[in-house]
Protein backbone atom coordinates (compact mmCIF):
# COMPACT_ATOMS: atom_id res chain seq x y z
CA UNK A 1 0.00 0.00 0.00
CA UNK A 2 0.91 3.37 -1.06
CA UNK A 3 -0.46 6.16 0.18
CA UNK A 4 -0.60 9.33 -1.98
CA UNK A 5 -1.99 11.43 -4.40
CA UNK A 6 -3.27 10.09 -7.46
CA UNK A 7 -4.40 13.49 -9.75
CA UNK A 8 -5.30 17.30 -8.98
CA UNK A 9 -7.18 19.85 -10.04
CA UNK A 10 -6.81 23.51 -10.08
CA UNK A 11 -9.19 26.68 -10.04
CA UNK A 12 -8.36 30.17 -9.89
CA UNK A 13 -11.17 32.89 -10.37
CA UNK A 14 -11.27 35.19 -13.73
CA UNK A 15 -11.03 38.75 -12.10
CA UNK A 16 -7.59 40.69 -11.28
CA UNK A 17 -6.81 43.48 -9.14
CA UNK A 18 -2.99 44.90 -9.72
CA UNK A 19 -1.49 46.67 -6.87
CA UNK A 20 -1.57 50.15 -8.70
CA UNK A 21 -5.38 50.16 -7.84
CA UNK A 22 -5.20 50.39 -4.46
CA UNK A 23 -1.73 52.68 -4.58
CA UNK A 24 -4.22 54.96 -6.56
CA UNK A 25 -7.20 54.26 -3.94
CA UNK A 26 -5.06 54.45 -0.75
CA UNK A 27 -1.68 56.03 -1.65
CA UNK A 28 0.12 52.31 -1.02
CA UNK A 29 -0.51 48.53 -0.90
CA UNK A 30 -0.09 47.42 2.25
CA UNK A 31 0.51 43.83 0.65
CA UNK A 32 3.78 42.66 -1.11
CA UNK A 33 1.75 41.65 -4.00
CA UNK A 34 1.71 42.86 -7.91
CA UNK A 35 -1.60 41.63 -8.62
CA UNK A 36 -4.51 39.17 -6.94
CA UNK A 37 -7.16 37.02 -7.84
CA UNK A 38 -10.82 38.26 -7.40
CA UNK A 39 -13.81 36.08 -7.05
CA UNK A 40 -16.48 37.20 -8.62
CA UNK A 41 -20.17 38.49 -6.84
CA UNK A 42 -21.58 35.26 -7.69
CA UNK A 43 -18.57 32.53 -6.42
CA UNK A 44 -17.68 31.42 -3.31
CA UNK A 45 -15.47 28.56 -1.82
CA UNK A 46 -18.39 26.10 -2.89
CA UNK A 47 -18.04 27.28 -6.22
CA UNK A 48 -14.74 27.48 -6.51
CA UNK A 49 -14.19 23.92 -5.05
CA UNK A 50 -16.91 22.97 -7.83
CA UNK A 51 -14.63 24.04 -9.96
CA UNK A 52 -11.58 22.19 -8.90
CA UNK A 53 -13.02 18.81 -8.26
CA UNK A 54 -14.53 19.47 -12.00
CA UNK A 55 -11.07 19.94 -13.61
CA UNK A 56 -10.37 15.99 -11.61
CA UNK A 57 -13.66 14.47 -12.36
CA UNK A 58 -14.35 15.97 -15.90
CA UNK A 59 -10.66 14.22 -16.90
CA UNK A 60 -11.02 10.78 -15.24
CA UNK A 61 -15.27 10.54 -14.87
CA UNK A 62 -14.81 6.82 -13.95
CA UNK A 63 -13.01 8.17 -11.05
CA UNK A 64 -16.14 9.61 -9.53
CA UNK A 65 -17.65 6.32 -8.24
CA UNK A 66 -15.06 4.77 -6.30
CA UNK A 67 -14.78 8.03 -3.90
CA UNK A 68 -15.69 6.71 -0.37
CA UNK A 69 -14.64 10.21 1.53
CA UNK A 70 -14.81 13.99 1.07
CA UNK A 71 -12.51 16.04 2.77
CA UNK A 72 -13.67 19.69 2.32
CA UNK A 73 -12.17 23.27 3.81
CA UNK A 74 -11.99 26.90 3.64
CA UNK A 75 -11.86 29.66 6.27
CA UNK A 76 -14.88 31.29 4.40
CA UNK A 77 -17.37 28.77 3.90
CA UNK A 78 -20.81 30.49 3.02
CA UNK A 79 -22.89 28.65 6.22
CA UNK A 80 -20.96 28.36 9.34
CA UNK A 81 -23.84 26.14 9.90
CA UNK A 82 -25.30 23.71 7.48
CA UNK A 83 -23.21 20.98 5.41
CA UNK A 84 -20.78 22.28 2.66
CA UNK A 85 -19.97 18.67 1.49
CA UNK A 86 -23.66 18.02 0.53
CA UNK A 87 -23.62 20.69 -1.89
CA UNK A 88 -20.54 19.35 -3.59
CA UNK A 89 -22.34 15.60 -3.48
CA UNK A 90 -24.93 17.04 -5.44
CA UNK A 91 -22.41 19.15 -7.98
CA UNK A 92 -20.44 16.56 -8.66
CA UNK A 93 -22.27 13.74 -8.81
CA UNK A 94 -20.71 11.97 -5.77
CA UNK A 95 -21.88 8.54 -4.24
CA UNK A 96 -24.71 9.51 -1.36
CA UNK A 97 -23.26 7.30 1.16
CA UNK A 98 -19.81 8.85 0.90
CA UNK A 99 -18.14 10.14 4.78
CA UNK A 100 -17.53 13.53 4.77
CA UNK A 101 -15.20 15.66 6.63
CA UNK A 102 -15.63 19.76 6.86
CA UNK A 103 -12.56 21.34 8.01
CA UNK A 104 -12.19 25.65 8.78
CA UNK A 105 -11.26 28.40 11.29
CA UNK A 106 -7.70 28.32 10.09
CA UNK A 107 -5.71 28.33 6.86
CA UNK A 108 -4.10 25.17 8.06
CA UNK A 109 -7.96 23.73 7.34
CA UNK A 110 -6.50 22.78 4.06
CA UNK A 111 -3.64 20.79 5.14
CA UNK A 112 -6.23 19.04 7.98
CA UNK A 113 -8.78 18.14 5.39
CA UNK A 114 -6.11 15.99 3.61
CA UNK A 115 -4.31 14.25 6.15
CA UNK A 116 -8.13 13.50 7.59
CA UNK A 117 -8.86 11.69 3.84
CA UNK A 118 -5.38 10.16 4.20
CA UNK A 119 -6.26 8.44 7.84
CA UNK A 120 -9.56 7.67 6.57
CA UNK A 121 -7.74 5.57 3.30
CA UNK A 122 -5.33 3.98 5.66
CA UNK A 123 -8.45 2.36 7.60
CA UNK A 124 -10.40 1.20 4.41
CA UNK A 125 -9.33 -2.69 3.20
CA UNK A 126 -11.43 -2.45 0.43
CA UNK A 127 -9.60 -2.24 -3.09
CA UNK A 128 -9.64 1.02 -5.20
CA UNK A 129 -11.06 3.35 -3.24
CA UNK A 130 -9.99 6.67 -2.98
CA UNK A 131 -10.64 9.93 -1.51
CA UNK A 132 -11.39 13.90 -2.56
CA UNK A 133 -10.22 16.97 -1.10
CA UNK A 134 -11.35 20.58 -1.89
CA UNK A 135 -10.15 23.12 -0.51
CA UNK A 136 -10.96 26.87 -1.55
CA UNK A 137 -10.83 30.27 0.34
CA UNK A 138 -12.00 33.93 -0.34
CA UNK A 139 -11.18 35.56 3.16
CA UNK A 140 -12.78 38.99 3.21
CA UNK A 141 -11.62 42.11 5.75
CA UNK A 142 -13.12 45.85 6.02
CA UNK A 143 -11.84 48.01 2.97
CA UNK A 144 -10.34 50.06 5.30
CA UNK A 145 -8.19 47.37 6.52
CA UNK A 146 -4.31 47.06 5.11
CA UNK A 147 -5.50 43.65 5.90
CA UNK A 148 -7.84 43.64 3.06
CA UNK A 149 -5.12 44.21 0.67
CA UNK A 150 -3.42 40.62 -0.29
CA UNK A 151 -6.12 38.87 0.19
CA UNK A 152 -7.03 37.14 -3.14
CA UNK A 153 -9.36 33.36 -3.54
CA UNK A 154 -8.38 30.41 -4.99
CA UNK A 155 -9.18 27.01 -5.09
CA UNK A 156 -7.64 23.07 -5.56
CA UNK A 157 -8.67 19.72 -5.47
CA UNK A 158 -6.74 16.39 -4.92
CA UNK A 159 -7.57 12.93 -5.24
CA UNK A 160 -6.27 10.43 -3.28
CA UNK A 161 -5.12 6.62 -3.78
CA UNK A 162 -3.79 3.69 -2.02
CA UNK A 163 -2.60 2.18 -5.25
CA UNK A 164 0.28 3.84 -7.93
CA UNK A 165 0.16 7.86 -7.26
CA UNK A 166 2.11 10.62 -8.48
CA UNK A 167 3.15 11.55 -5.36
CA UNK A 168 3.91 9.20 -1.78
CA UNK A 169 2.81 10.89 1.20
CA UNK A 170 5.55 10.00 3.56
CA UNK A 171 4.65 11.38 6.68
CA UNK A 172 3.11 14.56 8.54
CA UNK A 173 4.20 16.62 11.69
CA UNK A 174 2.16 19.18 13.57
CA UNK A 175 3.37 21.66 16.45
CA UNK A 176 0.23 23.20 18.07
CA UNK A 177 0.18 25.84 21.05
CA UNK A 178 -2.33 28.31 22.20
CA UNK A 179 -1.42 31.95 20.37
CA UNK A 180 -3.34 34.93 20.88
CA UNK A 181 -3.41 37.82 18.95
CA UNK A 182 -2.71 36.85 15.38
CA UNK A 183 -5.57 37.04 12.65
CA UNK A 184 -8.92 36.10 13.68
CA UNK A 185 -12.97 36.06 13.10
CA UNK A 186 -15.30 36.38 15.13
CA UNK A 187 -18.65 34.07 14.60
CA UNK A 188 -21.18 36.49 13.25
CA UNK A 189 -18.43 38.28 11.42
CA UNK A 190 -17.43 38.57 7.74
CA UNK A 191 -14.19 40.07 8.07
CA UNK A 192 -10.84 38.76 9.28
CA UNK A 193 -8.84 41.07 11.70
CA UNK A 194 -5.53 40.78 13.32
CA UNK A 195 -4.25 43.30 15.76
CA UNK A 196 -1.29 44.65 13.90
CA UNK A 197 1.61 43.11 16.24
CA UNK A 198 3.64 41.71 12.86
CA UNK A 199 6.66 40.82 15.06
CA UNK A 200 5.06 39.46 17.32
CA UNK A 201 2.86 36.57 15.15
CA UNK A 202 6.03 36.36 13.11
CA UNK A 203 7.69 34.52 15.76
CA UNK A 204 4.36 32.03 16.33
CA UNK A 205 4.80 31.52 13.00
CA UNK A 206 8.25 31.08 12.08
CA UNK A 207 8.65 28.91 15.39
CA UNK A 208 5.43 26.10 14.77
CA UNK A 209 6.68 25.70 11.36
CA UNK A 210 10.07 25.08 12.11
CA UNK A 211 8.83 22.64 15.25
CA UNK A 212 6.88 20.68 12.80
CA UNK A 213 9.74 20.57 10.01
CA UNK A 214 12.14 19.97 12.11
CA UNK A 215 10.61 16.62 13.90
CA UNK A 216 9.12 15.75 10.41
CA UNK A 217 12.88 15.63 8.85
CA UNK A 218 14.07 13.64 12.33
CA UNK A 219 11.22 11.37 11.95
CA UNK A 220 11.97 10.42 8.61
CA UNK A 221 15.99 10.93 9.20
CA UNK A 222 16.27 13.38 6.07
CA UNK A 223 17.83 16.94 6.45
CA UNK A 224 16.91 19.95 3.91
CA UNK A 225 19.85 19.00 1.90
CA UNK A 226 17.72 15.82 0.76
CA UNK A 227 15.04 17.87 -0.50
CA UNK A 228 14.08 19.56 -3.91
CA UNK A 229 11.42 22.01 -2.78
CA UNK A 230 9.90 23.67 0.50
CA UNK A 231 6.06 24.70 -0.12
CA UNK A 232 4.80 27.14 2.48
CA UNK A 233 1.36 28.82 2.85
CA UNK A 234 1.88 32.44 1.76
CA UNK A 235 -0.22 35.15 3.93
CA UNK A 236 2.47 37.97 3.32
CA UNK A 237 5.27 37.92 0.95
CA UNK A 238 8.03 37.41 3.64
CA UNK A 239 7.99 35.14 6.24
CA UNK A 240 8.14 32.13 3.90
CA UNK A 241 11.57 33.09 2.21
CA UNK A 242 12.70 33.63 6.32
CA UNK A 243 11.17 30.55 7.32
CA UNK A 244 13.12 28.78 4.33
CA UNK A 245 16.26 30.39 5.20
CA UNK A 246 16.11 29.78 9.13
CA UNK A 247 15.22 25.98 8.23
CA UNK A 248 18.53 25.85 5.94
CA UNK A 249 16.64 25.53 2.52
CA UNK A 250 18.02 27.43 -0.58
CA UNK A 251 16.33 29.92 -2.46
CA UNK A 252 16.18 27.83 -5.24
CA UNK A 253 14.20 25.22 -3.35
CA UNK A 254 11.29 28.15 -2.07
CA UNK A 255 10.99 30.41 -5.22
CA UNK A 256 9.40 27.92 -7.71
CA UNK A 257 6.28 27.26 -5.30
CA UNK A 258 5.63 31.04 -4.56
CA UNK A 259 2.63 32.43 -5.75
CA UNK A 260 1.67 34.69 -3.49
CA UNK A 261 2.57 38.18 -5.43
CA UNK A 262 0.71 37.06 -8.22
CA UNK A 263 -2.65 35.95 -6.34
CA UNK A 264 -2.26 37.26 -2.96
CA UNK A 265 -3.20 35.03 0.06
CA UNK A 266 -5.31 32.42 -0.76
CA UNK A 267 -5.49 31.32 2.70
CA UNK A 268 -6.39 27.90 3.10
CA UNK A 269 -6.17 27.18 -0.18
CA UNK A 270 -2.19 29.08 -0.24
CA UNK A 271 0.07 25.42 0.77
CA UNK A 272 -1.75 23.42 -1.67
CA UNK A 273 -2.14 25.52 -4.55
CA UNK A 274 1.50 25.88 -4.38
CA UNK A 275 1.48 22.03 -4.12
CA UNK A 276 -0.36 21.21 -7.52
CA UNK A 277 2.06 24.46 -8.73
CA UNK A 278 5.13 22.88 -7.95
CA UNK A 279 3.33 18.84 -9.03
CA UNK A 280 2.86 20.83 -12.68
CA UNK A 281 6.95 20.84 -12.80
CA UNK A 282 7.77 18.33 -10.63
CA UNK A 283 10.28 15.21 -11.86
CA UNK A 284 10.24 11.45 -10.49
CA UNK A 285 11.88 10.85 -7.36
CA UNK A 286 11.72 14.35 -6.10
CA UNK A 287 11.00 15.13 -2.66
CA UNK A 288 8.82 17.79 -1.41
CA UNK A 289 8.49 19.52 2.15
CA UNK A 290 5.14 21.27 2.48
CA UNK A 291 4.21 23.17 5.56
CA UNK A 292 0.81 24.57 6.29
CA UNK A 293 0.32 27.53 8.77
CA UNK A 294 -3.00 28.65 10.87
CA UNK A 295 -3.43 31.27 13.28
CA UNK A 296 -4.22 30.44 16.95
CA UNK A 297 -1.77 28.78 16.05
CA UNK A 298 -0.83 25.87 14.43
CA UNK A 299 1.85 24.83 11.69
CA UNK A 300 1.47 21.21 9.89
CA UNK A 301 4.15 19.65 7.64
CA UNK A 302 4.25 16.97 4.97
CA UNK A 303 6.71 15.06 3.49
CA UNK A 304 6.02 14.14 -0.17
CA UNK A 305 7.77 11.94 -2.94
CA UNK A 306 6.82 12.29 -6.72
CA UNK A 307 6.78 9.39 -8.76
CA UNK A 308 7.12 7.97 -12.46
CA UNK A 309 3.16 7.90 -12.92
CA UNK A 310 3.95 11.79 -12.83
CA UNK A 311 3.77 12.00 -16.48
CA UNK A 312 0.47 10.06 -16.85
CA UNK A 313 -1.20 12.45 -14.61
CA UNK A 314 -1.10 16.02 -15.70
CA UNK A 315 -3.98 18.12 -15.27
CA UNK A 316 -6.38 19.56 -18.10
CA UNK A 317 -5.18 22.78 -16.84
CA UNK A 318 -1.58 23.92 -14.63
CA UNK A 319 -1.63 26.99 -12.40
CA UNK A 320 0.14 28.60 -14.86
CA UNK A 321 -2.56 28.31 -17.31
CA UNK A 322 -4.83 30.24 -14.79
CA UNK A 323 -2.77 32.82 -13.80
CA UNK A 324 -2.41 33.55 -17.52
CA UNK A 325 -6.33 33.46 -17.89
CA UNK A 326 -7.28 36.55 -16.37
CA UNK A 327 -9.43 40.22 -16.97
CA UNK A 328 -8.63 43.01 -14.13
CA UNK A 329 -10.74 45.25 -12.58
CA UNK A 330 -10.86 48.86 -11.06
CA UNK A 331 -10.57 49.39 -7.16
CA UNK A 332 -14.66 50.41 -7.14
CA UNK A 333 -15.86 47.84 -9.29
CA UNK A 334 -13.30 45.69 -7.04
CA UNK A 335 -15.51 47.13 -4.38
CA UNK A 336 -18.76 45.96 -5.83
CA UNK A 337 -17.87 42.64 -6.51
CA UNK A 338 -16.35 41.72 -2.90
CA UNK A 339 -19.59 43.61 -2.06
CA UNK A 340 -17.84 46.28 -0.33
CA UNK A 341 -20.83 49.05 -1.00
CA UNK A 342 -23.57 46.76 -2.33
CA UNK B 1 -42.02 40.81 -11.65
CA UNK B 2 -39.91 38.00 -9.98
CA UNK B 3 -40.58 34.19 -10.30
CA UNK B 4 -40.19 32.71 -6.86
CA UNK B 5 -39.38 29.42 -6.48
CA UNK B 6 -39.78 27.74 -3.18
CA UNK B 7 -36.98 26.02 -1.12
CA UNK B 8 -38.96 22.86 -1.84
CA UNK B 9 -39.15 23.13 -5.56
CA UNK B 10 -35.72 24.24 -5.76
CA UNK B 11 -34.88 21.37 -4.05
CA UNK B 12 -36.73 18.61 -6.37
CA UNK B 13 -34.80 20.19 -9.32
CA UNK B 14 -31.40 20.01 -7.73
CA UNK B 15 -29.68 17.27 -9.87
CA UNK B 16 -30.71 19.62 -13.19
CA UNK B 17 -29.84 22.82 -11.37
CA UNK B 18 -26.25 21.45 -9.79
CA UNK B 19 -25.58 19.29 -12.46
CA UNK B 20 -27.43 19.55 -15.43
CA UNK B 21 -29.16 15.62 -15.04
CA UNK B 22 -31.45 15.25 -17.94
CA UNK B 23 -34.08 12.40 -18.75
CA UNK B 24 -33.89 10.40 -22.30
CA UNK B 25 -37.04 9.25 -23.47
CA UNK B 26 -36.70 5.41 -23.92
CA UNK B 27 -39.24 5.17 -27.07
CA UNK B 28 -37.77 8.23 -29.23
CA UNK B 29 -34.13 8.51 -27.07
CA UNK B 30 -34.21 12.30 -27.20
CA UNK B 31 -33.41 14.21 -24.24
CA UNK B 32 -35.91 15.76 -22.33
CA UNK B 33 -33.97 19.04 -19.80
CA UNK B 34 -35.54 20.22 -18.05
CA UNK B 35 -36.95 16.60 -17.19
CA UNK B 36 -40.64 15.84 -17.89
CA UNK B 37 -43.63 13.72 -16.76
CA UNK B 38 -44.24 12.51 -20.70
CA UNK B 39 -41.43 13.36 -23.35
CA UNK B 40 -41.99 16.62 -24.69
CA UNK B 41 -40.97 15.56 -28.25
CA UNK B 42 -42.95 12.20 -28.84
CA UNK B 43 -45.49 12.57 -26.23
CA UNK B 44 -46.00 8.70 -26.34
CA UNK B 45 -43.81 7.63 -23.19
CA UNK B 46 -42.79 8.23 -19.56
CA UNK B 47 -40.07 6.04 -19.62
CA UNK B 48 -36.55 7.77 -18.92
CA UNK B 49 -33.38 7.08 -17.75
CA UNK B 50 -31.04 9.81 -16.00
CA UNK B 51 -28.01 11.06 -17.95
CA UNK B 52 -26.00 13.79 -16.87
CA UNK B 53 -25.60 16.42 -19.98
CA UNK B 54 -21.77 17.21 -20.89
CA UNK B 55 -22.55 21.14 -19.94
CA UNK B 56 -21.35 21.67 -23.67
CA UNK B 57 -22.95 23.81 -25.94
CA UNK B 58 -22.89 27.40 -28.05
CA UNK B 59 -25.01 30.22 -27.78
CA UNK B 60 -27.97 29.95 -29.89
CA UNK B 61 -29.24 33.59 -29.34
CA UNK B 62 -28.78 36.44 -26.11
CA UNK B 63 -29.63 39.37 -24.85
CA UNK B 64 -28.53 41.78 -22.56
CA UNK B 65 -30.59 42.87 -19.21
CA UNK B 66 -30.21 46.07 -18.50
CA UNK B 67 -30.24 47.56 -14.37
CA UNK B 68 -33.59 48.24 -14.53
CA UNK B 69 -35.09 44.87 -15.94
CA UNK B 70 -33.90 42.98 -13.59
CA UNK B 71 -35.85 40.58 -11.58
CA UNK B 72 -36.23 41.42 -7.90
CA UNK B 73 -34.01 38.36 -7.09
CA UNK B 74 -31.17 39.64 -9.53
CA UNK B 75 -31.21 43.45 -8.14
CA UNK B 76 -27.68 42.47 -5.83
CA UNK B 77 -26.15 41.29 -9.28
CA UNK B 78 -28.34 44.65 -11.45
CA UNK B 79 -26.14 46.56 -9.12
CA UNK B 80 -23.17 45.14 -9.12
CA UNK B 81 -22.65 44.88 -12.97
CA UNK B 82 -25.04 47.51 -14.48
CA UNK B 83 -26.81 45.10 -17.09
CA UNK B 84 -25.77 41.27 -17.73
CA UNK B 85 -26.19 39.10 -20.77
CA UNK B 86 -28.53 35.98 -20.72
CA UNK B 87 -28.41 33.29 -23.47
CA UNK B 88 -30.24 30.31 -24.57
CA UNK B 89 -27.72 28.06 -24.65
CA UNK B 90 -27.76 24.82 -27.64
CA UNK B 91 -26.31 22.26 -25.19
CA UNK B 92 -24.80 19.20 -27.10
CA UNK B 93 -27.10 16.75 -26.37
CA UNK B 94 -30.11 18.51 -28.30
CA UNK B 95 -31.95 20.75 -25.41
CA UNK B 96 -32.23 24.44 -25.45
CA UNK B 97 -31.80 25.96 -21.84
CA UNK B 98 -31.81 29.77 -20.70
CA UNK B 99 -28.69 30.50 -18.53
CA UNK B 100 -26.39 33.85 -17.90
CA UNK B 101 -22.92 34.46 -19.40
CA UNK B 102 -19.90 35.09 -17.44
CA UNK B 103 -16.57 35.90 -18.18
CA UNK B 104 -16.99 37.15 -21.41
CA UNK B 105 -16.67 41.19 -22.60
CA UNK B 106 -19.89 42.49 -24.11
CA UNK B 107 -18.20 42.58 -27.77
CA UNK B 108 -16.91 38.47 -27.90
CA UNK B 109 -20.54 37.17 -27.30
CA UNK B 110 -21.80 36.39 -30.89
CA UNK B 111 -24.35 33.56 -31.90
CA UNK B 112 -22.43 30.68 -32.51
CA UNK B 113 -20.42 30.95 -29.46
CA UNK B 114 -18.79 27.85 -28.06
CA UNK B 115 -19.60 28.00 -24.53
CA UNK B 116 -19.52 25.58 -21.13
CA UNK B 117 -21.42 25.28 -18.27
CA UNK B 118 -20.11 26.60 -14.44
CA UNK B 119 -21.38 26.08 -11.14
CA UNK B 120 -22.25 29.76 -10.11
CA UNK B 121 -24.61 31.09 -7.07
CA UNK B 122 -27.38 32.45 -8.82
CA UNK B 123 -29.21 34.19 -6.37
CA UNK B 124 -30.28 34.55 -2.58
CA UNK B 125 -34.09 33.69 -1.42
CA UNK B 126 -35.27 33.33 1.80
CA UNK B 127 -31.82 33.35 3.29
CA UNK B 128 -30.63 30.41 1.42
CA UNK B 129 -28.19 30.59 -1.17
CA UNK B 130 -29.72 29.19 -4.79
CA UNK B 131 -26.82 27.61 -6.73
CA UNK B 132 -26.82 26.94 -10.05
CA UNK B 133 -25.54 26.56 -13.80
CA UNK B 134 -24.27 29.93 -15.72
CA UNK B 135 -21.99 29.65 -18.79
CA UNK B 136 -18.76 30.72 -19.82
CA UNK B 137 -16.44 30.85 -23.06
CA UNK B 138 -15.10 26.94 -23.92
CA UNK B 139 -11.32 27.08 -21.51
CA UNK B 140 -9.15 24.81 -23.68
CA UNK B 141 -7.50 22.64 -22.77
CA UNK B 142 -3.35 24.00 -22.14
CA UNK B 143 -1.06 22.80 -24.66
CA UNK B 144 1.39 20.34 -23.69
Amino acid sequence: MTMGIQSYGVYLPYLRIKADEYVKAWGACAAGISEKTVPDFDEDSITMSVAAAREILDLTPQATKNIAFLAVASTSFPYVEKATSTTLIQALGLNDNIFTSEHTTSTAAGLEALLAAWRYLETQKEFGKTALITVADAPQARAWDTLEHGLGAGAVAFLLTKENPIAVMEGASSAAQESLGERYRRTGETAVHDLGVREYTSETFLELCRRAAQNLLKELGRSPGDYHYLIVGQHDARLPQTLGRKLGFEEEKIKPGLLYSSIGDTGAASALLSLAHILDQARPEEKILLLAYGSGAKAIALSLKVTAEIADHRPTHTVNYWLERKKYLDYTRYLKVRRQIV
Amino acid sequence: MGAHISVPMYQRSLPQRYRLVGLKCQKCGKINFPPKGTCKYCRASTEFIEVPLSGKGYVYTYTIIAGGGAPPEFTDQALIQGSYPVAIIQLEEGPRIMAQLVEVEREEIKIGLPVEAVFRRIYEEEGVIRYGYKFRPVVPPCKP
